[in-house]
């Protein structure tokens, strides 16, 4: 009966504590000074075609734990023009600047682009995230948000790959920011058992595919670059 | 508002005075009074809209003229003022440390509308609809929020549309005197004038729809 208890007690605990809350900050939106700026242009294709009419948010996200309580707060909000250039302006208030604390607590920018036609490198819509932003600071981003195909990676012979042998192929790709080579890079990781992966990749642009063998305690290191037509799905064998 | 009603319909059923046909009289004036009730667009807090309208309800005032055209048919016009208080809790919380000093005034139309009247008198009640399209003179509601950091400021910005509505009603006829209520919509979209973060001029459509429930007083002549 003890035991009973204290686990419906448990569980009672763990309902009340797990909650997450979500508010508009419109003081923020409206920023009225020490304002935080980011600005750039949002562009596909290798950077050269503007994305149009792409919606931008800025989030601050919090959560505590081992109480399981989260908070999403509004920020900014504002639509690419037609050349693809776009301004998120917002304040930040006392609790969201960088503390102690900081790793519990973010900004993400995400945009309402499409993840099904474009690539987003860091996941579910989301182009930015920072964990120090400050006042009165302006950030440029110039980013590039590829359109993305599909390449399957296949070792063609996998019957020459020897217990511990393996192939880590990293597919290098110009997205996000600009300024830093090949912003995104994906990771696959072949072996005789798993002979074939299926990556997201990015389209109308160079990609390069970095493939290090490891046979018998030995590397080898090859580059290969290709490019994908939007919504292409392309095979590509790597030999061991 | 309920309450107002209720006691209308209790006058409607209570009266057992016997009522002269108002086809007697050619003429009428009223005085309507009641609220209106922010609808779609202009009740919106949305935080993805450049500027959410955060209209709440607020008092509508109605003076208006008919003449009888024939016993189906009367034609008017119809002078109203409504005011909408801006949902400035929702705006900024007033226990937000950011928030100094907030301040706020309504959003605001005079409409001036010509009305026809379609009416089917039973006995000595009269029921009508009526079809309105006009003028409105609107202004933008004022928003001022002072923070540590400056403050937010929306100018109550003007602007002049047209303005249309469409209202049902039941009145009750005591010889030249009659009472009544009255529901519908109106609406109009004047466009107003904002600066952007930029400070650039940015112009907007703003849909100013209201739901009206009002009760009235009219004298026949």
């Amino acid at each position: 009966m003890k035991t009973k208890l204290s686990f419906l007690l448990s569980w009672l605990l763990l309902f009340l504590s797990s909650c997450h809350t979500q508010s508009d900050d419109f003081i923020s939106k409206y920023c009225p000074g020490s304002c935080t700026v980011i600005k750039g242009k949002l562009t596909t294709d290798g950077r050269t075609k503007p994305l149009a009419g792409v919606t931008l948010e800025v989030n601050w996200y919090t959560y505590s734990s081992p109480a399981i309580t989260s908070n999403t707060r509004r920020k900014a909000i504002t639509t690419t023009d037609a050349n693809g250039n776009f301004e998120l302006r917002f304040l930040i208030q006392d609790d969201e600047l960088p503390n102690e604390y900081t790793n519990t607590s973010y900004f993400q920018v995400k945009a309402s682009a499409d993840k099904n036609t474009y690539l987003f490198c860091l996941g579910d819509n989301l182009l930015l995230e920072y964990t120090d932003l400050e006042r009165n600071t302006t950030i440029n981003a110039n980013y590039n948000l590829p359109r993305k195909a599909q390449l399957v990676l296949q070792v063609s012979n996998p019957q020459a790959m020897a217990n511990g042998d393996n192939i880590q192929s990293s597919i290098l790709m110009d997205a996000g920011v600009s300024g830093t080579s090949y912003g995104c890079s994906v990771g696959a990781y072949l072996t005789a058992g798993n002979a074939q992966t299926t990556i997201a990749v990015a389209a109308n642009e160079d990609i390069v595919i970095r493939s290090v063998k490891n046979k018998a305690g030995s590397q080898t290191t090859s580059n290969q670059t290709i490019r994908l037509a939007p919504g292409q799905v392309l095979q590509h064998q790597i030999t061991f | 508002m309920k309450q107002l009603v209720l006691t209308a319909l209790l006058v409607f059923t209570g009266f057992t005075i016997a009522a002269q046909d108002v086809a007697n009289y050619s003429s009428g004036i009223r005085l309507q009074f009641g609220g209106a009730f922010p609808v779609g667009n202009f009740s919106s807090d949305d935080f993805e809209e450049d500027y959410p309208a955060f209209a709440m309800s607020g008092p509508l005032l109605q003076l208006s003229y008919n003449r009888t055209i024939n016993p189906r048919w009367a034609a008017g016009a119809t002078f109203a003022l409504r005011r909408n208080p801006f949902n400035l809790d929702k705006f900024a919380d007033p226990t937000d440390k950011l928030v100094l000093n907030r301040e706020s005034e309504p959003w605001q139309s005079v409409f001036t509308l010509a009305d026809v009247y379609y009416r089917m008198q039973t006995g000595d009640k009269l029921f009508y609809l009526k079809g309105s399209v006009g003028a409105a003179f609107n202004r933008r509601a004022k928003v001022t929020i002072a923070t540590p950091y400056g403050t937010i400021d929306h100018k109550a910005d003007r602007s002049t549309a047209l303005a249309y509505g469409l209202h049902v009603g039941l009145k009750q006829n005591f010889d030249r005197w009659s009472i009544g209520l009255e529901t519908g919509i109106l609406s109009g979209k004047p466009i107003f004038e904002m600066p952007d973060a930029q400070g650039n001029k940015i112009n907007y459509k703003q849909p100013m729809t209201t739901v009206n429930a009002g009760l009235f007083a009219a004298y026949a002549f």
